[in-house]
């Protein structure tokens, strides 16, 4: 039985679960939505996903939706299969859980703004919000500077093992440093960027990145 | 010999009263620690040690220095799993994930949204802060939509994950506790028949009284 992923292979939410899933080598089908048509904004998808966001997933008759709760939930179910992405002591998953927090509150606002502004309104033939764009570069500046600092302390977010914390993190980073021309941010900062580049030469990643085209 | 369990921050701060709701629930004895932030102490230099990002709440305990309301609650759930309300994370993986589910709309939908109306419809005014209108009619729209998919839901399940109250109603508390009686917005919660009835249990839960009674003991 495999589990379908329901998202464009494209989009940051649905890559976060399919890395998660690669990590962890288990059977996925990537049900396409295709989002310039507004598949996601449908009733049969609002069954599935009732804010019409992707990814959702369905596995046998479980079905969930919001990307960090799907990771967390399959790290905890194959636990002891491939990489332990969820730390081993109770105190060792609570910052994983605290950092996997950073990225959804700290991190994640600033860069689809960004990225939104930048790259997205743009390929829509819209204009971009130039100010806003500036805003949040200057405030994840300052989100990378905590980072750097934290990296210079760890090889990984969480501790010394590659862990959900920096996974989440994969996406929204490709997206700035490949789509928005903010590399920058990362390349700049010694520790984030040694941090991006062991993390983003996982080979579950780089499977993620031959499936999505690039 | 007093509790190790430390919570930094002001009551009034909606992720800080996140936190305290969570640890009496689950009859876990705390110490709360006051954090001026008028005067910028969550922005001192000892405060960053415990959150770099210099906001609150920060947590510690003997084991363990922790920050982001929704990962210490989950701790607390975890390490004090047999005390207090057993359920409240859940008791099983898939029960677990239902709630996870919800906390994650909490914070990536309903989160934004309401503490920008929060911020602009509560606190602006007592800050003598000028309110923007249009950030206030964006955000309204937006929670609007929110509470449609909620009314949907709450009328399916008793509450956001299932039967049983759970962190995933609780972690919504600070934020629509403010709404309801402390802006003209109330409306928004209390007019939809499921909301309405979900928000009037959640909100006379013990433990969301005895925050809001340190709320008001703390102005």
């Amino acid at each position: 039985m495999v589990v379908k992923v329901y998202g464009p292979v494209t989009a940051a939410c649905p890559q976060r679960v399919l890395t998660c899933l690669l990590e962890k080598d288990v059977d996925f089908e990537i049900v396409h939505i295709n989002l310039d048509a507004c598949d996601h904004k449908k009733p049969d998808f609002l069954l599935r996903q009732p804010f019409g966001q992707v990814p959702a997933i369905e596995d046998a008759d479980f079905k969930l939706f919001e990307s960090r709760a799907i990771i967390r939930y399959y790290a905890a179910k194959y636990e002891k299969r491939g990489p332990n992405l969820l730390g081993n002591s109770l105190e060792e998953r609570a910052v994983v859980d605290q950092w996997l927090e950073v990225e959804a509150h700290n991190f994640n606002e600033l860069v689809y703004n960004l990225v939104l502004q930048l790259v997205i309104l743009p390929r829509m033939g819209k204009q971009g919000d130039s100010a806003l764009a500036l805003s949040c570069q200057q405030k994840l500046d300052k989100v990378f500077d905590v980072y750097e600092q934290r990296l210079s302390g760890s090889a990984y977010l969480a501790g010394d093992s590659f862990t959900l914390a920096d996974l989440s993190h994969l996406p929204g980073i490709r997206y700035l440093v490949e789509d928005a021309g903010m590399g920058h941010l990362v390349s700049q900062r010694k520790h984030v960027n040694a941090w991006w580049e062991t993390i983003s030469n996982r080979p579950a990643w780089k499977k993620l990145m031959k499936l999505a085209g690039y | 010999m007093a509790t190790p369990v430390k919570v930094h921050g002001p009551p009034l701060s909606t992720a800080v009263s996140r936190v305290l709701a969570c640890l009496i629930e689950k009859d876990v004895p705390f110490q709360l620690i006051p954090v001026n932030m008028a005067k910028g102490e969550h922005k001192s230099p000892d405060f960053l040690k415990i959150q770099p990002f210099g906001q609150v709440p920060a947590f510690q305990d003997e084991a363990i220095s922790l920050f982001e309301s929704r990962a210490i609650c989950r701790y607390v759930c975890e390490k004090y799993a047999e005390k207090g309300n057993k359920g409240l994370y859940g008791t099983n993986p898939l029960a677990k994930a239902s709630i996870d589910q919800w906390v994650e709309a909490e914070g990536q939908s309903f989160n934004p949204p309401s503490s920008v109306l929060v911020f602009q419809l509560a606190f602006a005014p007592r800050m003598k802060l000028k309110q923007d209108e249009s950030l206030i009619s964006q955000n309204e729209t937006k929670l609007e939509k929110v509470l449609e998919v909620y009314e949907k839901r709450l009328g399916e399940s008793r509450f956001l994950a299932g039967d049983e109250f759970s962190l995933a109603d609780l972690s919504h508390l600070p934020n629509a506790h403010y709404l309801v009686t402390a802006t003209d917005r109330g409306e928004m919660f209390t007019s939809k028949k499921n909301v309405g009835r979900w928000w009037g249990e959640i909100s006379s839960r013990d433990s969301w009284k005895k925050v809001v009674d340190m709320q008001k003991q703390s102005t």
